[in-house]
């Protein structure tokens, strides 16, 4: 807000102008004051949001999106390549320069009628699917490009830090031309870290890399987005990326907004992300017991103790909170709790609906836990008859412990 | 021919400085030309990239001569841009040595161009986006992102540029005649010795500016081999 003010009084001259841009602001201020009140209440978000309201036209290509997103956690755009999910990341950065409408990021207006708010000045850091190291630098100076161009009181990450978290040290002098795929993002990752972002978009980090390449970033991508509380736009049209990573989903199809919400929830009711099916679910970690071996973490899951082999990915937005990745494949439902099985992790369930899978002789169970988190299950049609499964019947959710991740 | 190249006359002297001096200055006006304008033709995807582009690769293809007669046209005291120079009280740029900076500029100005033009398209923006992202201004981008980047361009145009004023010589013949000191440049020169029959001044020279042209080429190979390495 403060950002246009400035230039609006810049561009004016003259007592005359002056006076009419000073009418024009306070007219401005107290008409978009009370614009942002009326939004904020409208859905009372805990923590400050971005608003976008943009359009862009190009040839064969329109895209029009209106949303609201929460400066919180990972939110995941999805879609598939060419439905406009870099083009909304660039109009978010300020690199698109035909992009129209309106943008305010929290308390600050990026994008307006009359005001574009340079790139320079809305502290985003991008990580994008191909190598963006400036080649005529050394990895040390890409690192503090962005560093030493950020004012002094704004630092708050800082390179040793970054450089530890992100094992970065001993690539410091080599040259660019000299990392692999995997420790290209990797170093990309830190510069855009080390210039205090107050945004951090990710455009398809890990597309570009191979099996080896993703192992190079993906455990520290996922253990400094947990630790360092930047709020996370993560572009992919990789389930498999979204589900591993992010809280929050925002669906695009054809330059159009499809869904948005939480991803427990969309992975359910959207068929495009049912090419593999699974639940996301959410637990909370438990203390360890002396009486059980060290390599075993219990969890509660809806009311009930779960044992792990392993500890589960905590949840980027949810303290304290654990997420389940399950495959529809791995749940298998029972009328009654099995005894002396290997199945470690059974869960009280209700039957809420069902649907036909893609091969007709098998079907998707959509169960509610006591908790009111939903589960996937995909069985077949003969053991469907043969349970004589109905709507709102009880059952027990059968999980291997070892397909959980 | 060693002993001989010593034996140069004060007019020969005057004619290289004059040379030198010519190449110089019209390679450094080029350069800051040729950057904003480069970088324009280099993105730019619309119709009057086209005619321009047109416009600047026209020297590369017109006879110099054809150059030089329209520029005569252009600055003579009672047409166009010489009338309202005479206008202003400012001397004609005809037979002079500002004229020919002018004139060398024009003819020059696709061999700087063409170079950077290719060189910006192939590091196209996505380092001036990445540094603006992390913060960097508009001169900062320029000054530490496109520049380094664009080193091996801004040789190439340089050197051909100035290479390529060193040449010149329809075009100075047409606008700048040939008086000493002022617009009595080399090849011009060359052409006088000829033209009086004086073979061995005329062999000296043509020397001098063959060795200078193959030193000033092979150097540049060199250059952009280190810059590619």
């Amino acid at each position: 807000m403060n950002d246009r003010h400035d230039f609006t009084a810049k561009v004016s001259g003259g007592t005359l102008g002056k006076a009419t841009t000073y009418l024009r602001q306070l007219i401005h201020s107290l008409f978009h004051s009370s614009d942002v009140k009326e939004m904020l209440s409208a859905d009372k978000p805990e923590t400050s949001s971005l608003w976008l309201d943009i359009s862009l036209q190009r040839q064969g290509f329109r895209l029009r999106i209106k949303t609201q997103i929460a400066l919180t956690g990972i939110t995941a755009i999805f879609g598939r390549s060419g439905c406009g999910k870099t083009s909304l990341l660039r109009a978010i950065a300020g690199l698109e320069p035909k992009i129209t409408g309106d943008i305010c990021f929290g308390e600050q207006v990026w994008l307006s009628d009359r005001y574009k708010c340079p790139a320079e000045q809305r502290r985003i850091g991008l990580v994008s699917q191909n190598d963006s190291l400036l080649p005529h630098l050394t990895v040390e100076q890409n690192l503090l490009f962005g560093y030493q161009r950020t004012s002094p009181d704004l630092r708050q990450l800082h390179p040793e830090d970054i450089y530890q978290q992100l094992d970065l040290t001993p690539l410091l002098h080599r040259a660019v031309q000299q990392l692999s795929g995997g420790q290209k993002q990797r170093v990309a990752l830190g510069r855009a870290l080390l210039a205090q972002p107050q945004l951090l978009l990710l455009d398809e980090p890990l597309s570009a890399l191979d099996r080896i390449g993703r192992q190079e970033i993906v455990p520290y991508l996922r253990r400094v987005l947990i630790d360092i509380n930047i709020p996370v736009l993560l572009i992919s049209h990789q389930l498999e990326d979204v589900v591993q990573l992010a809280d929050f989903l925002i669906l695009l199809e054809q330059g159009q907004l499809k869904a948005q919400g939480a991803l427990a929830k969309l992975l359910h009711s959207e068929p495009e992300l049912q090419s593999e099916a699974m639940s996301v679910l959410y637990t909370r970690q438990l203390p360890k017991e002396p009486s059980l071996p060290s390599s075993v973490c219990q969890l509660e899951l809806s009311e009930q103790r779960i044992l792990l082999p392993a500890s589960p990915s905590p949840s980027t937005n949810l303290p304290k909170m654990c997420r389940l990745r399950i495959r529809a494949k791995d749940v298998s439902v029972s009328l009654r709790p099995l005894e002396q099985s290997s199945i470690q992790v059974q869960l009280p369930v209700q039957v809420t609906h069902w649907q036909a899978a893609s091969s007709t002789a098998e079907l998707f169970l959509y169960l509610s836990l006591s908790d009111g988190q939903q589960l996937l299950a995909q069985i077949s049609q003969y053991s469907f008859d043969q349970l004589g499964i109905k709507k709102g019947c009880r059952l027990y959710a059968n999980i291997k412990a070892a397909a959980i991740s | 021919m060693n002993t001989e190249l010593f034996r140069l006359s004060t007019e020969d002297w005057q004619a290289i400085w004059l040379t030198l001096k010519l190449c110089s200055l019209t390679t450094l006006i080029l350069l800051c030309i040729a950057i904003p304008l480069a970088w324009w033709l280099a993105f730019g995807q619309q119709k009057r990239h086209s005619f321009v582009e047109a416009l600047v690769t026209l020297p590369l293809v017109l006879p110099p001569t054809v150059l030089g007669f329209y520029l005569l046209l252009l600055l003579s005291p009672n047409h166009g841009i010489g009338n309202w120079l005479t206008a202003a009280g400012l001397p004609p740029l005809l037979f002079s040595f500002e004229g020919l900076v002018l004139g060398s500029v024009i003819y020059s100005l696709p061999f700087a161009v063409q170079p950077l033009k290719q060189c910006f398209r192939s590091i196209g923006t996505q380092p001036l986006e990445t540094a603006a992202l992390l913060g960097a201004k508009k001169f900062d981008r320029f000054y530490n992102v496109l520049l380094p980047l664009a080193k091996p361009g801004l040789i190439a145009a340089a050197s051909l540029s100035f290479a390529h004023t060193l040449g010149e010589f329809g075009m100075i013949m047409m606008i700048g005649g040939s008086i000493a000191g002022e617009t009595k440049v080399l090849s011009v020169l060359i052409y006088d010795h000829t033209e009086a029959m004086n073979y061995d001044a005329a062999h000296q020279l043509s020397f001098f500016l063959l060795v200078l042209s193959v030193l000033l080429l092979f150097i540049l190979n060199r250059w952009q081999q280190d810059s590619r390495r």
